[in-house]
């Protein structure tokens, strides 16, 4: 953490600084070049002119002497000795001046001579004379001669190598002259003066510019004259190096050289040695043009170093910009992070860590007070939290406890009275919390008569359930008394309740009792739901009850005891709120009607059946919601006939799931029905149906290989056989089987199907329970007993 | 026990006791057993039979299946036991009495 936000910070800070310098360094650099190329621009002129007045001086002189010997030799008929001492004079005594000619028109010297060209010229400091016109040389074909005559004005040749002379180079001047002659002047002759270029060449080159800079001559064709690389000179003139550079640029310049132009260009090309810039001008006297080259990186060499420099200090600069910013954040983090090793430290349970106190008023010396505050408040809360768990860890062990012993009053072992086969009774339970207020209770009083009641107390959690407790004790207490009827158990019972009732509790109560061998029911309703009455027809209805209020509340309990019967195939479902009044997660409550609805369909159903049905229900409903009530169910299906007290004992058969077993439950039905002075007819219908089903069961039941219990339970009354089979075979309901095409032919027949056909045809009543994991058939065979 | 007659192209099976899912498949291989050479009708003898289950309805289809109807008769047979072919209505092919 430290290292990182010195990193962060420096980064950060560097960078914007870097920015920052960077376009001050390429502002201040292209300001600088632009002064330096304005101050060289005006300066040009004064590094340039002393070559140039040099040059122009130069021609001049010559020009000037020359005119003058035209002005001197026109005026008047001079002799041919007057005229070669003249010019021998001016050769020797001009050392520029290498040779002169004076060349005459033809029969302009005399009338008698048709050429004279008399030539003086210098040959190793000895000057020597020539008459030009003498030899085959033929002077007036010469370009020196008739060019300035053609143009009417003195002319400077091109530059050209003396082959006879020193091999230098030369060039000449040549001036026409004139003899008034009445109106227009009349052509004499030309003059010439052969000059070196030796003292020019010398001027130019030894012009330098800052280190390696320089200057360089071309004629007016672009004919190189000097330039350092001598091998030039001559022999290559701008245009056809810059056809050999290909280099358009340079070739641009020349043309705007010879056109006689001035101008200060950048240019990069091989001539001037990389990138430069040229300052080029012509020549008064001839059109010859001067070039002089700025090497750029000269030109801009003070401003390169000055670069250099500033970057380095810039360098130094941000270095220790970088070691300052290290240290002032290290400073700023050391106490933050020793902060973060005690908060870490309190994250795996440490609260003793001295805190190091901190002077500092800044932002970190007030983290560091919240620090020390925040660990005394951990450590309270922490010690508290402490004490708090363990007692809610005590209360909730002895909650389960608690709930323990709740469900062990209220009856939860099923079937409950499995010699009773009059009635079938099923309850079922869930307080919302550990434990509840709800109850529901079933008792035999005598042989015949068995109370039932379910009831809900007011309020949730550990009062409701010490007040449901004394509600059952109280309950079960009354009504073991014999004799007592419901009205008198309530009367009993709301007395207690009300004297013994400091919280003030009350407990809506439905109390009834049924008569076993008549199915009739008394009963007392004492501020409960009204228990529903479900018909063996399917009728639903719920039960008359009259108003009573409920026990605990008044010693004056006005109440009435009402009756009804259950037929066979009766149901009566009693229920409390948290049924009814369960509510979904939009708060939306099962209601009343969901359950008479629900009941519809259940008819005829097993008690355990249509309760789970009905939780199942409930709990869909509510699904994802928190449960709000004890939920508690009561359901009594009478089924009213009795056994014969002489029937013998029911037999029970438990075989394992093995084909082999058959012999030995045929054997024992056998045996029993001989018991039961059966007729051989009646035992093979018991046989053929058992054996049917059970082989079914065993050949297609199971899907693993384990071995499994099948459970044979075997009745008889006077006039019925009742078999019940109970196996953990896979869902299996044979009565649903559609039957075999026993009305096809018999060569048509499926062989399968046949047994399930066999058994629905051989009894009397058929049905099938899914109950659980289980798979239960009931079957019923009615007889005429034998007469022995 | 049971016992096979034969008399040219007719096997006469005399059955007898109980005729139940354990013993069934046993008759059903020595039906076939007998049934190799030449046979061309069956007729079965219930007298001693007082009790059939399916399986046993299933080995009638079967042979009734391979032989043909007319090819095959049950005769003999006891109220008991005629009450399950009722039921099965399959008393076309039973003959009650000789």
């Amino acid at each position: 953490m430290n290292k990182r936000l010195a990193y962060k910070l420096s980064i950060s800070i560097l960078s914007a600084v870097i920015l920052i310098f960077f376009m001050i360094l390429l502002y201040n650099y292209y300001i600088s070049r632009k002064l330096i190329l304005t101050n060289v621009k005006e300066n040009t002129k004064n590094l340039t002119s002393s070559a140039i007045n040099k040059s122009e001086g130069f021609f001049r002189v010559i020009e000037k002497i020359t005119k003058n010997i035209s002005y001197l030799i026109c005026d008047n008929d001079k002799s041919e000795n007057e005229i070669k001492n003249i010019l021998s004079n001016i050769v020797k005594n001009n050392d520029e001046i290498c040779g002169s000619c004076l060349a005459y028109e033809p029969y302009k010297f005399k009338s008698n001579i048709e050429y004279f060209a008399p030539y003086f010229y210098k040959k190793a400091d000895t000057l020597l004379y020539k008459n030009l016109a003498e030899d085959e040389y033929n002077y007036p074909a010469w370009g020196w001669y008739h060019n300035p005559i053609e143009k009417c004005k003195p002319l400077w040749s091109e530059p050209y190598f003396d082959k006879g002379g020193g091999n230098e180079l030369m060039t000449t001047y040549s001036v026409p002259f004139y003899r008034p002659n009445g109106k227009t002047d009349s052509l004499i002759g030309v003059i010439t003066a052969d000059v070196s270029l030796k003292w020019l060449q010398e001027v130019v080159s030894q012009v330098k510019i800052f280190e390696t800079g320089f200057a360089f001559l071309i004629s007016e064709t672009g004919t190189i004259i000097t330039y350092p690389d001598t091998n030039y000179v001559m022999k290559e003139s701008i245009f056809s190096l810059a056809e050999k550079f290909k280099d358009p640029d340079l070739k641009k310049v020349g043309e705007e050289m010879i056109a006689g132009h001035e101008d200060f260009v950048p240019i990069s090309s091989a001539l001037f040695k990389g990138k430069s810039w040229v300052y080029y001008t012509h020549l008064k006297n001839n059109n010859w043009s001067l070039g002089f080259v700025f090497p750029e990186n000269e030109l801009y060499a003070d401003l390169y170093k000055l670069n250099q420099t500033l970057i380095l200090m810039a360098a130094i600069g941000l270095a220790l910009l970088l070691i300052l910013i290290i240290v002032i954040s290290n400073r700023v983090t050391r106490p933050l992070h020793a902060l973060a090793m005690i908060a870490e430290g309190f994250g795996t349970g440490n609260f003793d860590i001295d805190i190091p106190p901190s002077q500092s008023s800044d932002e970190v010396g007030s983290l560091n007070k919240s620090f020390v505050r925040m660990q005394t408040a951990l450590k309270k809360y922490i010690e508290n939290l402490k004490l708090t768990t363990s007692a809610k860890e005590k209360i909730e062990s002895e909650l389960k406890i608690a709930r323990e012993i709740q469900m062990g009053m209220i009856p939860g072992k099923f079937p409950a009275f499995p010699g009773r086969k009059e009635f079938d009774i099923y309850g079922f339970i869930e307080p919302a919390k550990e434990v509840g207020g709800d109850l529901y209770d079933f008792f035999f009083i005598d042989d015949d008569r068995l109370c039932f009641a379910i009831g809900d107390v007011s309020g949730k959690g550990t009062p409701a359930a010490l007040f449901m407790a004394v509600t059952t004790t109280i309950m079960r207490a009354e009504g073991q008394i014999a004799g007592l009827n419901t009205s008198s158990i309530i009367e009993r019972m709301n007395t207690y309740l009300c004297n013994n009732n400091e919280g003030n509790l009350f407990v809506t109560l439905f109390l009834g009792i049924l008569n076993v061998p008549t199915g009739e029911v008394e009963y007392v309703n004492a501020g409960h739901n009204k228990p529903f009455v479900i018909k063996s027809n399917g009728v639903v209805s719920e039960l008359d009850t009259s108003h009573c209020i409920p026990l605990g509340i008044n010693l004056n309990l006005s109440h009435t005891t009402n009756t009804f019967k259950l037929e066979k195939g009766d149901t009566i479902f009693l229920y409390t709120d948290g049924v009814s009044e369960a509510f979904n997660i939009h708060d939306q409550q099962y209601s009343i009607k969901k359950i008479s609805e629900l009941l519809l369909n259940l008819a005829n159903h097993a008690p355990i059946e249509l309760i789970h049905h009905i939780v199942d229900d409930v709990k869909a409903f509510s699904h994802d919601t928190e449960q709000s009530d004890d939920i508690s169910v009561l359901a009594i299906q009478y089924y009213g006939k009795q056994l014969l007290k002489t029937s013998p004992p029911d037999y029970q058969l438990v075989i394992k799931n093995s084909i082999t077993n058959l012999s030995s439950i045929s054997e024992n039905i056998t045996q029993l029905c001989n018991n039961w002075k059966l007729t051989t007819e009646v035992c093979n219908r018991v046989n053929l149906v058992v054996e049917e089903l059970i082989s079914n069961t065993i050949f297609y039941g199971y899907t693993d290989t384990l071995e499994h219990d099948i459970i044979l339970n075997l009745m008889c009354d006077k006039d019925t056989i009742s078999i019940e089979i109970i196996d953990d075979a896979k869902e299996f309901n044979p009565v649903e089987q559609p039957s075999t095409g026993t009305n096809s032919a018999i060569t048509e027949r499926e062989i399968g199907g046949m047994g399930i056909h066999l058994v629905k045809n051989l009894t009397d009543s058929f049905t099938y329970h899914r109950i659980g994991n289980q798979n239960s058939i009931k079957i019923e065979i009615h007889f005429n007993k034998k007469q022995s | 026990m049971n016992k096979y007659v034969r008399n040219g192209g007719l096997l006469k099976c005399i059955l007898s006791g109980k005729i139940d899912t354990l013993n069934s498949s046993v008759l059903e291989n020595e039906i076939n057993e007998n049934m190799k050479e030449g046979i061309t009708s069956i007729v079965f003898d219930l007298q001693e039979v007082d009790y059939i289950s399916s399986t046993f309805l299933r080995i009638v289809i079967k042979i009734v299946k391979a032989v043909g109807k007319e090819n095959f008769a049950i005769t003999n047979v006891q109220p008991s036991v005629l009450m399950v072919f009722k039921i099965a209505n399959l008393t076309e092919i039973v003959t009650v009495g000789q």
